[in-house]
């Protein structure tokens, strides 16, 4: 594997040795081309919904992935574990290009590496028992010697998501969100992976129950030893979880920091406007903060804005925005900006 | 987002029936008209099977001195031509009709389903090859091209059933594609690929049993539709051979004795328009139900 | 910001509506009681199934009959009571003197018609607008929410939008007959969260401009500390907790509420701090806990509890709970 020099490093260290890092991004680009006409599809565009990102994991690491709909954050999850296939670049897993492998070659490696999805009601097979669905994995990668197996390690994984192994037998209409979507964990659990994309997993649950789940990825992660890129569109939430949050607009990471670095001081604008455009479940701090609204609508990725991204919507654009895309950049210890006001 | 409103995910053991079969079965019951049509089958599956019980005589049984005989005490229905009593034959021909629908409808369906699931999966290339082949197919009006068929092939119930099929997979792929296509997109077959799942398992496994219900209401419909045209094909001589009763052949003989014997023709008629109705009433009643127990739980709002 | 008039603009008593479905009856608002006064924002907060869409929708006689039916109680708007009004005094009131904007923008406009049709039918049938003061009241409507280049987007159809200018569209159809009430059933929820604040910013001055009364119902606890008046909380069909914005963050009383306030992850909390949820599931409503809704989730409960419901109590400083401990103690 190559070394690799100006990547947003996962370690404080001074040496970034490069079997630490379980996933490494480099240059990927995901692009849906735009087809045209009715009898000879010619492609007129393409949606640029991850548009070259670069990007390490250390092994055992939380990567928050935060932006809003269109940055790319969802295609970005789906393109690591070769969901998507990526139009470009490289996804080293293990120390393996998973860009280079084909469907077939990458099944097996898919024990590894799993998804937990964002809508705990369609996600599960209505018409297989939470039982059967939690107990496939095992049985798709052999890992259990017989169905009676199979069924004493899904009452196991049941037990450790906090659900009533009775239940194996049941339906998933039969529970409600909250337990549907520990279901979905549990899941990605069977296989024993090293590394889950957990793709906006509670943004689809009530607020009470939210709290819960998350508790729930801290336990399994603390228990397991898991690699997660947890995406959200929630600030919050990830900043609970994360020990490096990446933020993205357009298909590009515009920063990437420490999570105590991000919210105490956060340095590119659209993640001040982010930030300033959650409110704070407190009518003191409410009433006392400053509110700057983030103008204008966000722009379509078929057509992404020339030079930075935001200028358009950015209220410290400078000229230089406008024609010059700006390179991500170290500013602080682990802390990277794309954006002209720091150069 | 949290208000995606799904009453039947809080509604936990209180519904009614936790088998999906045994709930749909009662959810169909409750339309009227498909209860009836419920009813309907299951006396003539009744009479199908305890023929020689519930017959008076042998289908078989010739007297020749009392031909094309008037309903009486002796031959409820009266007798035909070579003296046979009408209502064993009926009787026994409802063997024949039920096992011609049914297994015409069933082998039609599982032939079409598999390609309608193959075409829908892999789309592309695969698709659209299957999807030319199954419009030249369907080119042809469907009873010409039976009855070709079954020309081709020689009579004989056989042939019929393979006739049958050998148009009947058409409606069925194109069935199943359609629903492939939606299903396809679903979660939880991304969630079924990211686990490292093989094509043929998630196609068997996670697409088939949720494409199911709208195949149910398609195979219920053809059973009737496979029944008239055994009774077509059986009325112009082609089908069901000598001895052998089955309605549409009883419709074809007392069609020549019509004035004499009206109810040599009008009985197997009846016959036929009864287990066709009955089958289209419950292919109602299933579509009702599997339906709006999709659109129905999102009825109320939070 | 509120601005209390002596009377109540709206007075809804014991209001009480009920679904049948395929288990059984749900009651879905259960005797809810409030008074929305003008010029103020009420929050309405609480998690699916806590009855508070239901409750909006019924104060237009909007709950779809069957399954649903409101089975009880009274709603007075300036002393018109709306639940036994003819069906002409109600159509004369939605859009008109009380308008309401819906969750999802995608499925609220009509994807046939015009932004300038749908924009004008309610200034059409409640204002007899015609012609060009039609067209001249549209364009100051578009531009009052931040539409830009109103007169091209008349004449376009929702699908070529964002949601974030739909709901805006939305917010502009609602404000058109400068109604006295608002009710906005989770406008921000399918949005994103900088187009979230745009879009609440622009309607609390639409409301402030206009002295209408806003209707928020809402999950987010944020939304609530920032732009709320007064809050109810709604829990399994019922009203548990009534008070101002200040004191219900200040010193919140149901159990409830105080679980939902740890519960919430919150960007000014110490980062090390963990998560304090609410233990157990929300409530099926086939088959409601005796007593308390909420008494098996509940850290306080006691005896009493399971046997009876408690009822909405007020005290002097207005601050209404309904729960038999007193937490404060």
């Amino acid at each position: 594997m190559p070394t690799v020099t100006r990547l947003p490093a996962g370690s404080t260290s001074v040496r970034e040795p490069a079997t630490d890092n379980l996933v490494t991004l480099r240059a990927l680009k995901v692009h849906f081309p735009v087809l045209s006409g009715l009898l000879r599809r010619r492609p007129v565009g393409a949606v640029h919904a991850v548009d070259g990102v670069d990007l390490e994991i250390r092994r055992g690491e939380t990567l928050g992935l935060v932006g809003e709909s269109g940055c790319g954050k969802s295609t970005l999850g789906r393109a690591v574990l070769q969901l998507i296939r990526p139009t470009s670049g490289e996804v080293w897993f293990g120390g393996t290009d998973l860009t280079k492998l084909s469907d077939e070659e990458i099944r097996p490696l898919r024990r590894r590496m799993q998804m937990v999805f964002q809508d705990p009601f369609s996600s599960l097979n209505p018409r297989m028992t939470v039982g059967e669905t939690v107990a496939e994995p095992m049985l798709v990668h052999g890992l259990a010697a017989n169905a009676d197996e199979s069924r004493a390690k899904a009452a196991e994984l049941f037990g450790i998501v906090g659900l009533d192994p009775g239940m194996l037998d049941r339906y998933p209409h039969e529970f409600s969100g909250g337990q549907r979507q520990r279901i979905g964990i549990a899941r990605s659990l069977a296989a024993q992976p090293d590394f889950i994309v957990c793709d906006e997993p509670v943004s689809a649950l009530d607020v009470s129950i939210q709290a819960q789940i998350v508790n729930l990825f801290e336990a399994l992660r603390d228990r397991l030893g898991l690699t997660y890129i947890f995406i959200a569109h929630d600030l919050a939430v990830v900043r609970h979880l994360s020990d490096r949050i990446a933020v993205m607009y357009l298909g590009k990471i515009v920063e990437i920091a420490p999570k105590q670095s991000l919210y105490s001081s956060p340095l590119h604008p659209y993640t001040e406007a982010l930030l300033q455009a959650v409110p704070v479940p407190d009518r003191a701090i409410e009433k006392r903060r400053k509110r700057t609204v983030l103008q204008g609508e966000v722009p379509s990725p078929l057509n992404p804005p020339k030079g930075c991204r935001l200028h358009p919507r950015c209220a410290k654009a400078m000229s230089q925005c406008r024609t010059v895309e700006p390179v991500l950049k170290q500013q602080a210890e682990g802390h990277w900006v794309a954006c002209h006001l720091y150069e | 987002m949290t208000d995606a409103v799904h009453p039947t995910a809080v509604v936990a053991v209180s519904v009614a029936s936790r088998n999906p079969a045994l709930a749909l079965l009662r959810a169909v019951a409750r339309h009227r008209l498909a209860s009836v049509g419920l009813v309907i089958i299951a006396a003539l599956i009744f009479i199908a099977i305890f023929a020689p019980l519930l017959a008076p005589y042998s289908p078989n049984q010739q007297d020749l001195y009392r031909v094309l005989a008037p309903p009486g005490r002796i031959h409820l229905l009266g007798t035909d031509n070579l003296g046979r009593d009408l209502l064993s034959r009926l009787i026994y021909g409802t063997r024949v009709s039920l096992f011609v629908g049914i297994v015409s409808s069933l082998v039609s369906a599982v032939i079409g389903v598999i390609i309608g699931l193959i075409a829908g999966f892999r789309g592309g290339m695969v698709d659209a090859i299957i999807m030319r082949i199954t419009d030249a197919f369907l080119c042809f009006p469907p009873l010409i091209f039976i009855l070709a068929m079954s020309a081709v092939l020689g009579p004989g119930l056989q042939n019929v059933m393979l006739s049958f099929a050998l148009f009947g997979w058409t409606i069925f792929a194109r069935l199943a594609r359609g629903q492939v296509l939606l299903v396809r997109e679903l979660p939880f077959i991304e969630a079924a690929r990211s686990v490292g799942v093989p094509a043929t398992r998630i196609m068997f496994r996670h697409i088939l049993p949720n494409i199911m219900a709208p195949v149910l209401v398609a195979i219920t419909i053809t059973i009737g539709v496979a029944i008239l045209v055994e009774s077509g094909v059986s009325f112009l001589g082609l089908g069901v051979q000598p001895p052998t009763a089955s309605w549409g052949k009883e419709l074809r003989v007392g069609f020549t004795y019509l004035e004499a014997a009206p109810l040599f023709s009008i009985a197997p008629g009846v016959m036929i328009t009864l287990a066709v109705i009955a089958f289209n009433f419950v292919g109602d009643g299933l579509r009702d139900a599997l339906d709006p127990r999709l659109r129905g739980a999102n009825r109320v709002p939070r | 910001m509120a601005k209390t008039a002596h009377e109540a603009l709206l007075c809804v008593r014991n209001l009480t509506v009920e679904f049948a479905t395929e288990a059984g009856i749900v009651t879905a608002v259960d005797r809810v009681s409030f008074d929305l006064y003008a010029g103020e924002i009420l929050a309405l907060v609480g998690e699916s199934g806590c009855g508070k869409s239901a409750t909006a929708l019924a104060l237009l006689r909007l709950i779809a009959d069957p399954p649903g039916r409101i089975a009880g109680g009274e709603i007075r708007f300036r002393n018109q009571e709306l639940l036994s009004a003819d069906d002409a005094t109600v159509r004369d009131i939605r859009g008109n003197r009380i308008a309401m904007i819906f969750q999802e923008p995608m499925t609220s406009l009509n994807p046939v018609y015009t932004i300038g049709r749908q924009l004008g039918e309610p200034l059409e049938l409640h204002k007899n607008l015609r012609g060009d003061s039609l067209l001249a009241k549209c364009l100051a409507l578009l531009e009052s929410v931040n539409i830009p280049e109103p007169r091209q987007r008349l004449q376009s159809y929702p699908h070529q939008f964002s949601g974030g200018m739909r709901q805006r569209m939305m917010i502009a159809m609602g404000m058109s007959c400068d109604p006295d009430i608002v009710i906005a059933d989770e406008p921000t929820t399918a949005l994103d969260v900088t187009i979230q604040a745009q879009l609440l910013e622009l309607l609390q001055a639409q409301v402030a401009n206009r002295r209408a009364a806003l209707l928020l119902i809402t999950h987010n606890l944020g939304v609530v500390a920032r732009y709320a008046d007064r809050v109810n909380v709604m829990y399994a069909g019922r009203v548990v907790e009534s008070t101002t914005a200040d004191e219900i963050y200040r010193a919140p009383r149901h159990p409830y509420t105080i679980g939902l306030l740890r519960s919430v992850p919150r960007l000014d909390q110490p980062i090390s701090e963990k998560l304090l949820p609410i233990e157990g599931q929300p409530p099926n409503p086939l088959d409601l806990p005796s007593g308390c809704a909420f008494h098996p989730r509940c850290p306080f409960a006691i005896d009493k509890c399971r046997a009876e419901a408690p009822v909405l109590t007020r005290d002097a400083n207005g601050h209404a709970v309904a729960c038999w401990v007193d937490v404060r103690a």
